[in-house]
Parts: C-alpha cells; sequence; structure tokens
C-alpha cells in the first residue's frame, strides 16, 4: 500500500501532524498547569460554534492569498518572501483609497483592491526585475525590502494619514462604502472569500492548463532545461514576480476591508511569512495552499481560544507549524517504509 | 551634509560601528563556513533569535552572565543539528527549512517569553546579567584608537578573533580542506572516504554557534533584555555581506564592516531632525544596494567571461 | 594459480525502486591478476562494483576478502582495507591542487592540528615518481588534460595503499595512444603486486589487457574465462546474447547532398584570457552527418553549448540555410530549425517531476497543434505524446508517467523524439548513446540515420570513438580549440591515425581544414 506514491504523500503528512501535535502536547506537559484541558480546546474548540467556524475561514482568507502568492514563486523556484513588506504597503495604499469618498459601494472595493493588488505587482518587479536580470539573490533583497517597505508605510500613515483621535498608528476610518459586506450572517465571514475562491480557480487553471503555466512548472523542475528548451526565464521571472505581488496587494486589501475599519498595524503583520509556510504544506498547489490555510487557521483559532481561557499563549501553534512543514517537505521522511514497500513488489514481479 | 561626515570622523562614530557590527559579523562568519560547505544556511537569523532568548533568560535565573553565554551557543548548536537532521538526514530543501525553522523561533521565542514573564514584548523585567565591557590597559590610552577599540563587550572582541581563527580553520587545517572539499564537490570528497554528511553537520554546528555568539551579543551586551524579533534581520545582512565576500574571509569581514557603518549611521542621524521611520531603513536600503550592485558586477564578470 | 583475494558469492542487488542489478553473481579475484568484467551498459557491472567498494550494499550474498567474510558500509572501510576505485566520472575537486585532491581525507598534520602542505607535496611527488606517473603536482587540477586527470585518479587509490584497484571504464575517455600508456601503467602495477578490476565494453581492450575475463550479461555472469580460452566474437554473443550489426551502412540512403544547411564560420571564445576555441569553421551538407572527434575537453562542449544559444560566444558567426542565427534566441534558433540532444540529459533534457508527455512537448509547446485560443489542448497533447512513444518505443506505463521512472535510455528516447518532432533542419547530437544500452543506442543510431536520410544535416559531437567512425559521413578532429583534422570520408580513416590528431601530435595543413567548410 505504502508503495502508491499518493497514499505515501497522505500518510506521511498525517504522520507528520501527528508528531507535531505529540510535540506540542509535551510541551502543554511542560509549560501548562492544565495541559489535558489546553490541548482539548485547541483541537476542538473551533467546532463548538458557528462563530468560531467563522473565525476560522475569516483567518484563513489572508493566509491563503499570502500563500497563495508566496507558492507561485516558489513553485518557479524564486524564494523571495516579499510578500510581508507587500502586504503591509498595500495595506497603506488600501486605506489610503478606501478614506477617499466613492459614491458608489460596488465601485470602490473594487477599485481599492485592483489600485492595492496593481502596487503591489509593481513592487515585487523591483526584486524581480534584479532576480531576472543580474541573477540578484531574491532571499535578500525580498527581505531588506520588507524593512525598507515598513519603514515607507509607517511614514506615510504617520505623516499623511494618522488618525489624531485614535492612540497608537492609525489611519483615518475607511468609508462605509469601501468595506467589503459580511455574507454568512453570524460571522464575519466577508466577500473576500468569494474573490479568494476566484482567485484559486484562476491560478489553477492558469498553472495546468495553459502555456504561461507550463514555462512556470517546468522553469521551477529544472530551469536549464527550460532554458535549453528556448523559454525566456527573463520575461518569465517578471511575469510571476507582477502575479505574486498583486496576489499579495489583493489579499492585503482584502483583509482590511473585510475585517477592519482603519488601517492600525503598528509592525509587520506576519501574514507574509506565514504565506511561505502555506505555501510548503501546500505543496505549492493553490487547492493545496488553501487547504494549508485552513488546518492552520483552525489550530490558530483553537489555540486563540485556548490562550483566552488559559495560561498558555497563542504562538504555541508555531511549533505545531514548524514540525509540520519541515517534516512535509523531507523527501526521506518514512522513506525507508515507501522503498520496503517497493523493494518486496519489485522482488515479486521479478521473481 | 557636513554635519553628518563631521559625525563619521568621530572615534565615537568608530566605536558605534564596532558596536553595531559584532552581530553582523558574527552572522556572516557564521554564513561563511556554512557557504563554503555548500549550505546555505537561511536560518542564521533564527538561531540568532534562540540564543538571544536562552542567553538572558540563563543568565538572570542562574545569575551569570558567562553560563547564560554558554547556554546561548548550546541552543544555537541545538538549531544548527535540527537543520542539519534536516535538511543533510531527511533530505529537506536546506531555503525552505531554514524558513520554517527562522518562523519557529520568532514564535517559539515569544511563546516561551510569555510563559516566562507573562509580557510578549521584552524581558526587561528579568533581573539579567550581561557580559562586561573590557578597557584594554594600554589600548586605551593611544588618543583617537583607544575611544574607537577600548571598552567593548567582550564579545567584540572575541569576534576579532573569531575572523582569525575561521582563517586559519579554513585555510591551514584539515578539517578546512574537508569543508571546502564536501563544499565543492561531495561526490568527489565522498570518493576520498571523507564523510560528506558528518563534515557538513560539522560546519553547520560551527554556524550555529557563531551565529548563536552574535544572537548573545543581542541580549547581553547591544542590550541588556530581550525583545521580540530583537535581531531585526541581522541574519540576513550577515548572509549579504557573505554574499559579496566572493568566498574570501577578508572581504566578507570587510562587506560586514561596510553595513555596521550604515547602521551606525542611521543610528548617528536620529539624532536630527529626519524622520526617523526613514532613517531607520538606511541599512537596509544599503544592503539592498550593495547586493544589487554586486550582482551587476558578477552579471558583467561573467559575461565577459563569456559564460 | 597465486591466491584468491577476493571472492563473492551470490551477489544479489535489488533497488530500492524494484529493479534488481544483480542476481546471483558468483566471481573472484586473484592476487596480481588483471581481471576484466565486460557488458554493455546496464549489464550490473558498475552496481557489483559498488557493492565491492562499499558504495552498494548487496541485498544478499556473501563478500571473502583476504580470507575473511566482508561487507564494506561505506567506502571509507573498503579505502582502509585496501581497496581502491577509479570512477569513470572523475572524482577530482577542481579548484584543488594535484596534492590536495590525492591527501584529501588523510592529510599529513603538523603541530596536531595543522595541516603540512609542503609533506603533502612532497608525499605525492615521490609517489608519483615510484609508479611512472610525470606531473606537478601544485598544479590545479582544473587546468589537467583528461589522461592527467585519470593518473591523478590513479594516484588517489595508491596514496590510500590500495591493493585492489577498481577502475571503471577507464578508456571511454581516452585516445588509443593513451590508453596504450595506460595499459603499459597497469601491467607495471600488476608486477608490483597489485590486482585490477577492469571495466569495459571494448572488447578488443579487454582482449588486449587481461589474464581473466568474466561476462556479464542482465545483472547475472555468463561466467568467467581465461583469455586465452575465449575470442571477442564468443565474447559478443555472451554479452548481448545475439549478434550486432556494428555497421549501418545498410541504412544509409545516398542522399543527393547539394545544398549547405548549415555553416559555421570563424567562432572563437576566450575563458580567463585563455583561448577555448579559435576560429572555427566548418559546413554540414543536406543529408549529411558530421561527426566530431576528439578527446573531451578540447572546447567541445563550448562550441555546442555556443552554437544552440546557451553560452556566449566571443566571435563569428554561423547560418541556416544561408539565414544568420548567430545573435538569435534559444528559441528563435529552434523556431529556425535547429534541434539539440544534449551531452546532460538529467541535467538539460529533461525536467525530473514532470510528466513523459510535458518533456515531449518542451520545444513544442507553443505550437498552434496542441493549444487552444487561451488553454493548452490537453488532448492533442495526449496524442501527439503517445504517437512519439509509440513511435520510439519508448517503453513506459502511459504519457502521464513520472520521466524519472523510465530507465536511461528510454529517458534518452524521449529527448531524442521531441527533438526530431520539431521537424528540424539542423541537429546537433551530443553525446547521444552515453551511458545508455546497447538496445537503445542503436536505436538512436538508427533515428539519426533516418534523420540524415530525410535531408537533416547533423553535427553528432562524441568522446566515443566508435560512434562518430560509425555513424558519420565526413569527420572533424578537435584539439585545444581547434579543428585539426578533416575527412571526407569516416571509411577511410583508421583509428590509430584519428588518435594522433586528437592528441595534437598530427595536424592537417590549412588547405585541408578548408575543405570543412566545403569550399
Amino acid at each position: 500500500m505504502l508503495a502508491n506514491e499518493r497514499i505515501f504523500e497522505v500518510v506521511k503528512m498525517a504522520a507528520a501532524v501527528l508528531l507535531a501535535l505529540v510535540l506540542t502536547f509535551i510541551l502543554l506537559l511542560i509549560f501548562s498547569a492544565q495541559p489535558l484541558e489546553s490541548f482539548s480546546k485547541m483541537l476542538f474548540a473551533p467546532l463548538t460554534k458557528v462563530r468560531y467556524m467563522g473565525n476560522v475561514i475569516e483567518t484563513m482568507i489572508p493566509l491563503s492569498f499570502a500563500g497563495l502568492a508566496t507558492a507561485l514563486l516558489f513553485r518557479t523556484k524564486l524564494f523571495n518572501l516579499g510578500t510581508e513588506g507587500i502586504f503591509y504597503f498595500c495595506g497603506v495604499v488600501t486605506a489610503a483609497v478606501a478614506t477617499q469618498t466613492m459614491s458608489s459601494a460596488l465601485i470602490h472595493p473594487f477599485v481599492t483592491i485592483m489600485i492595492s493588488g496593481l502596487v503591489g505587482g509593481l513592487i515585487a518587479l523591483i526584486p524581480g526585475f534584479f532576480k531576472a536580470k543580474y541573477n540578484t539573490n531574491e532571499l535578500v533583497t525580498s527581505l531588506m525590502m520588507n524593512s525598507i517597505l515598513f519603514g515607507l508605510g509607517l511614514f506615510i500613515i504617520k505623516n499623511f494619514m494618522q488618525a489624531l483621535d485614535v492612540p497608537g498608528v492609525a489611519s483615518h476610518l475607511f468609508q462605509a462604502t469601501a468595506k467589503l459586506p459580511v455574507i454568512i450572517p453570524s460571522t464575519r465571514i466577508h466577500f473576500g472569500i468569494v474573490i479568494l475562491i476566484i482567485t484559486v480557480v484562476l491560478l489553477q487553471l492558469m498553472l495546468f492548463h495553459t502555456k504561461l503555466g507550463y514555462t512556470i512548472r517546468m522553469t521551477g523542475l529544472n530551469k536549464n532545461f527550460a532554458k535549453y528548451s528556448g523559454m525566456n526565464a527573463f520575461w518569465l521571472f517578471l511575469v510571476v514576480h507582477f502575479i505574486s505581488g498583486f496576489i499579495g496587494g489583493v489579499g492585503s486589501s482584502v483583509e482590511l476591508l473585510g475585517m477592519y475599519n482603519r488601517f492600525q498595524w503598528s509592525a509587520l503583520p506576519g501574514l507574509g511569512f506565514t504565506g511561505a509556510l502555506m505555501a510548503m504544506l501546500g505543496r505549492n498547489h493553490p487547492v493545496g495552499v488553501v487547504a494549508a490555510a485552513f488546518a492552520i487557521s483552525y489550530l490558530r483559532t483553537g489555540a486563540d481560544i485556548m490562550a483566552r481561557t488559559t495560561d498558555v499563549p497563542v504562538e504555541i501553534v508555531a511549533v505545531v507549524e514548524a514540525v509540520v512543514v519541515l517534516f512535509v517537505s523531507s523527501q526521506y521522511f518514512l522513506r525507508k517504509y515507501h522503498e520496503r514497500a517497493l523493494i518486496k513488489k519489485g522482488g515479486e514481479q521479478n521473481a | 551634509m557636513l554635519d553628518v561626515l563631521k559625525i563619521m570622523l568621530t572615534p565615537e562614530f568608530g566605536f558605534t560601528v564596532i558596536r553595531v557590527v559584532v552581530p553582523i559579523l558574527f552572522a556572516a562568519l557564521a554564513a561563511y563556513i556554512a557557504n563554503s560547505a555548500g549550505i546555505a544556511n537561511i536560518a542564521i537569523e533564527g538561531m540568532m533569535l534562540m540564543a538571544a532568548f536562552v542567553g538572558t533568560v540563563t543568565s538572570a535565573f542562574t545569575q551569570n552572565a558567562w553560563i547564560g553565554l554558554i547556554a546561548a551557543c548550546l541552543a544555537g548548536m541545538l538549531m544548527a543539528a535540527i537543520l542539519s537532521y534536516f535538511t543533510l538526514i531527511l533530505k529537506t530543501n536546506n531555503i525552505l527549512g531554514g524558513i520554517a525553522l527562522n518562523l519557529f523561533s520568532s514564535s517559539f521565542t515569544v511563546f516561551l517569553l510569555f510563559i516566562i514573564t507573562g509580557s510578549k514584548g521584552t524581558s526587561a523585567t528579568l533581573s539579567a546579567r550581561s557580559l562586561p565591557k573590557i578597557v584594554i590597559p594600554i589600548l586605551k590610552d593611544i588618543p583617537i584608537l583607544g575611544r574607537i577599540f577600548s571598552g567593548h563587550n567582550v564579545l567584540a572582541y572575541i569576534m576579532f578573533a573569531a575572523v582569525i581563527l575561521v582563517y586559519l580553520m579554513m585555510y591551514q587545517t584539515p578539517l578546512g580542506l574537508r569543508i571546502k572539499a564536501v563544499g565543492k564537490d561531495p561526490h568527489a570528497a565522498e570518493s576520498v572516504g571523507v564523510d560528506v554528511i558528518r563534515i557538513k553537520t560539522i560546519a553547520l554546528l560551527l554556524s550555529g554557534l557563531l551565529a548563536a555568539l552574535g544572537g548573545a551579543y543581542m541580549s547581553m551586551g547591544y542590550l541588556s533584555f530581550f525583545t521580540q524579533n530583537m535581531t531585526a534581520g541581522r541574519g540576513f545582512i550577515g548572509l549579504a555581506a557573505e554574499a559579496m565576500g566572493m568566498g574570501n574571509v577578508w572581504l566578507v569581514t570587510l562587506t560586514a564592516f561596510l553595513f555596521g557603518m550604515f547602521d551606525a549611521l542611521s543610528n548617528a542621524l536620529q539624532l536630527f531632525a529626519l524622520p526617523s521611520e526613514i532613517i531607520q531603513t538606511i541599512p537596509y536600503v544599503a544592503v539592498f544596494v550593495g547586493i544589487v550592485a554586486y550582482s551587476i558586477y558578477e552579471y558583467r564578470r561573467m559575461k565577459i567571461k563569456g559564460d | 594459480m597465486s591466491e584468491i583475494i577476493l571472492d563473492l558469492k551470490d551477489i544479489t542487488k535489488i533497488y530500492s525502486n524494484g529493479v534488481v542489478a544483480n542476481r546471483n553473481v558468483s566471481v573472484d579475484f586473484r592476487k596480481g591478476e588483471i581481471h576484466s568484467i565486460v557488458g554493455e551498459n546496464g549489464a550490473g557491472k558498475s552496481t557489483l562494483m559498488k557493492i565491492i567498494f562499499g558504495i552498494e550494499h548487496a541485498s544478499s550474498g556473501t563478500i571473502t576478502y583476504r580470507g575473511k567474510p566482508t561487507q564494506f558500509h561505506n567506502s571509507m572501510e573498503a579505502i582502509l582495507n585496501g581497496i581502491g576505485m577509479v570512477h569513470q566520472h572523475f572524482m577530482l575537486i577542481d579548484d584543488f591542487s594535484v596534492a590536495e585532491n590525492i591527501v584529501l581525507g588523510m592529510e599529513p598534520k603538523q603541530k596536531r592540528f595543522f595541516l603540512n602542505k609542503k609533506e603533502a607535496v612532497n608525499v605525492t611527488k615521490n609517489l608519483a615518481k615510484k609508479y611512472n606517473f610525470d606531473m606537478d603536482v601544485t598544479q590545479r587540477v582544473s587546468r589537467l588534460t583528461v589522461s592527467a586527470k585519470q593518473k591523478v585518479e590513479i594516484l588517489k587509490t595508491l596514496y590510500r595503499d590500495a591493493e585492489v584497484i577498481i577502475l571503471d571504464e577507464p578508456t571511454a575517455v581516452l585516445t588509443p595512444q593513451e590508453t596504450q600508456a595506460l595499459f603499459e601503467n597497469l601491467k607495471h602495477f600488476k608486477n608490483m603486486g597489485h590486482t585490477i578490476l577492469f571495466i569495459s565494453h571494448k572488447l578488443n581492450e579487454v582482449k588486449a589487457i587481461s589474464d581473466r575475463i568474466t561476462i556479464m550479461q542482465n545483472g547475472e555472469s555468463r561466467g568467467t574465462f581465461n583469455n586465452e580460452d575465449i575470442t571477442i566474437e564468443q565474447m559478443t554473443e555472451l554479452i548481448v546474447g545475439r549478434k550486432v550489426s556494428l555497421s549501418y551502412d545498410d541504412f544509409k540512403f545516398e542522399s543527393d547532398r547539394d545544398g549547405v544547411a548549415f555553416k559555421v564560420e570563424g567562432l572563437h571564445l576566450m575563458k580567463k584570457g585563455v583561448p577555448i576555441l579559435k576560429d572555427i569553421n566548418f559546413a554540414i551538407r543536406e543529408g549529411e552527418i558530421l561527426g566530431v572527434a576528439g578527446v573531451q575537453g578540447n572546447g567541445q562542449s563550448e562550441l555546442v553549448q555556443g552554437l544552440v544559444g546557451l553560452a556566449g560566444i566571443n566571435g563569428g558567426k554561423w547560418f541556416i540555410n544561408d539565414q544568420d542565427i548567430t545573435s538569435l534566441s534559444v528559441d528563435q534558433k529552434r523556431i529556425h530549425g535547429l534541434a539539440y540532444i544534449p551531452e546532460d540529459r538529467m541535467k538539460e533534457g529533461i525536467a525530473q517531476g514532470a510528466t513523459v508527455a510535458e518533456n515531449l512537448i518542451s520545444s513544442y509547446y507553443r505550437r498552434k497543434e496542441i493549444n487552444g485560443p487561451i488553454f493548452m489542448n490537453d488532448k492533442a497533447i495526449g496524442k501527439v505524446a503517445t504517437q512519439l512513444i509509440k513511435m520510439f518505443s519508448v517503453r513506459t506505463k502511459n504519457y502521464k508517467s513520472k520521466i524519472e521512472s523510465l530507465s536511461g535510455g528510454n529517458i534518452q528516447k524521449v529527448v531524442v523524439a521531441r527533438e526530431t518532432n520539431t521537424d528540424p533542419k539542423v541537429m546537433i547530437a551530443e553525446q547521444p548513446t552515453r551511458g545508455i544500452d546497447i538496445g537503445s543506442a542503436e536505436f538512436i543510431h538508427k533515428q539519426l540515420i533516418d534523420m540524415r536520410n530525410r535531408n537533416v544535416a547533423i553535427l553528432l559531437v562524441s568522446a566515443d570513438l566508435n560512434e562518430v567512425m560509425e555513424v558519420s559521413d565526413r569527420l572533424i578532429v578537435m584539439y585545444e580549440g581547434e579543428i585539426v583534422a578533416h575527412f571526407d570520408r569516416t571509411k577511410d580513416v583508421g583509428e590509430m591515425e584519428l588518435g594522433l590528431y586528437m592528441l595534437g601530435v598530427k595536424r592537417q595543413d590549412e588547405e585541408s581544414l578548408k575543405r570543412a567548410s566545403l569550399c
């Protein structure tokens, strides 16, 4: 049974999750006064109320966008972590547009999201261009850009958009016309989920059924092969960076317009970095990314509820995330069993 | 502009450069050793952060800064061991593994911080110990040099020693030869019986140790407590410095100092009436510009060679 | 009869992917003999050697070494016990000096911790002298010729006191003359008491050097023979289990051979101040195969990489049917009718992780035939793939299988199928049959000849002399980045004569070389 590649992948994923949970439980045993209660809260609390499941979905939306943006880059073997900075800066852009007066509640969010996406795409083109043209290490440039974009964004908010009646970093209130409507009553699940689904479908089609997608996949698997086949890495890197930045910008905008009334991020929100985890967990596959985002959001929501009622902080989820990611992206994890099964099968066939 | 230049020419500025370069240079050395063995160690940032946390907390509990330093080193090496296990034994992509470890440390330190202090921001409430500052007898009396080089945290002097030790190890010992061999061509190294995984593990552990020293400095020298994500990308700045050093320890060191200088500059400019959010981006802009300029240089060089 | 030093009994090796590489192989090796293991690619020779050397582990069976049952866990154990191996692909670190390469892993020390560089140089110098190797041990390996690199490899084993030396296809990269010199060295080693395990598929060489010969076919041993007890013909039959056609003449139609399809003018290239290619001029007619012979590393791969547009060239021009394609992109060159079978199929020729179909369309994916207005036409792709798989008898479950699940020969067939499918005017084939089984190699040769018969111009670059001599119509020889010989009819050239040009001993006059450009 383990000889089958697909089944083996599933078993591997399950084993990784199990291991991570065991480790989490051990940590709880050490650090928590009520380990069992904490653990069960974290695992099962989201199921107890509709509102909690709503929280899971709300958390999932930005994580998915960040994950999709990163996954596209990772697929092309571009290790760019710039989604974090794009999320922050496009948040500022969103605030700038969302605070303007506009008559239509249909057009306002659309315009805001599109401008935000466009800015995100253009920002991503900066490390993208240097990578494509000069092979500049995109990991370093994108990380530096995160810090730069944060400083720049903060500067803009503080000097041009700061609401004086609110303490700390805060923009003026968004116009009511700009907000994304809630679509499921008694939760805060907003129209962003629809935008997410559209994005996933488009990406899925693009990646697996178009020439661009074919080029992305082949370049990611073997860039020498792509070059040899006549594919143009320069343009491809630019396009991929732009699309990724665009998705990041849209994600940031959707999150703000769906969940907040004003821009209040006084530090990098960490969503972009989590996107890298989602990409890895989802194997850089659009649907996989959303599934991963759902699982992690579920855990985070559980941990959040746990943190409110017990002595354990939310950050414990990081243990689960890191352990699962490390094991899932390990080629050799459990491979022994896979091989043994293959050898057995091979032996039988050859006998 | 002239005022800025004036500041840069004071011995105090030189002192600050050394003060801020310590974590960057340790990170660069950590990257250098790992890279020589053929591993891009992205996890340096996380190793530093973890070491910073463990160092100061241990010093608070034991009331001994040196025990704190040792604990910090062990923490960095433990992180390195985890990374080696995953990348070398289980064949995780080292960049992905590094990213995962970085995210893990940034949250896990906050998790522990909250458990221990009840705060998610800093460990300032703990009465932690810092590593001592050292005034060097004769040097301190030499006019300008004394004010630049004397009176630093002990880790600053360990840093200078580390540069020389790393050089000696890489160029004058069998281990260095093997590390380079493993990095350049693992199959060739294996063919003469060099245990590739063992050598890479050693290199990563050393890399973790150096990163840990840089991290310990952050919480037990630069500041005297831990704050959330206090390394603030210094590990990556170190990586950038290493990348621009073209595999040469001295160039790596020089580049690290260059970045340190921009860091110090950003500190010095805080005195002026300039927007602080922008001023704080100076070191990152410098690294960005530096790495882009370097890659353009490399690109041109390759082009001339006809590759 | 001298004593048996190494004795293998019933060795079976099943790889983790289920492939049986060795089945019940039994063979013994005696002290001080040259013992050849022959068989075609994929017959299990290399695996057997890797088992002896501790890189692979037998699934079952016993190994007795120096009278004791042994199974080395890794190559270090084998090395420590006096077994050395010279791999087919050199295991040298280019940036290190000869001495550093030799002492690596067993470095002489000083003051306990430090490397003794002087001692390293002295020891290796003396060692080279003792075994009649003449070389400067402080040289960087990257500057050495192929045969000198091989000497370094052999010295590496001798530095480690190897009693048994395994040489995996050592002559594949050598000229006939260099092979002769190697054989002299091997005989010298034998007289000094070393046991030589000589892996090869060149039967005349095996016949010339061996004391005993073990023949392998399909993972099994077909027996061990004293050299004098077996003829080359008998060996051939045991190796393939059938007679092979050694000549492709019957497949070649006389083509009209009129127009020049491909023309190269004045190509040159410098790297780090060293000339890699010097004024390369040649032309290929339609329906003609031009072979490029030469020892590896004399500019062939730079020439090819430059022509297809994957690496830079400093000067010169090249044309397809009089159209200048010099400065076109890889893609544009392909559109103008260039196709390329790369030297390293795993590195450039395929994308591991992709399906057979995806690998079959990479040079073809923008064609209208397999695309709709927005989306690619999966059905059409499947049809193209299925058709190619059938035409090239690629052994795969279906076109959705992952490419890496195929054997080397079948992967190469995928590459050839794809490159043929674009209807090229010019095909550049670089080592098209390296490391694949005879069946696939023969098939690919026939495909190339078939293309030639359809008026495609083919440039065939190969380090395998047999290949260039059997398949090509005309022949040029490259030495140190220059064309040093041109032969109008490959049939008229002798192997030894070719060797002299490959080594740079002989060089044709300018008038003869000009004829490479067909003018």
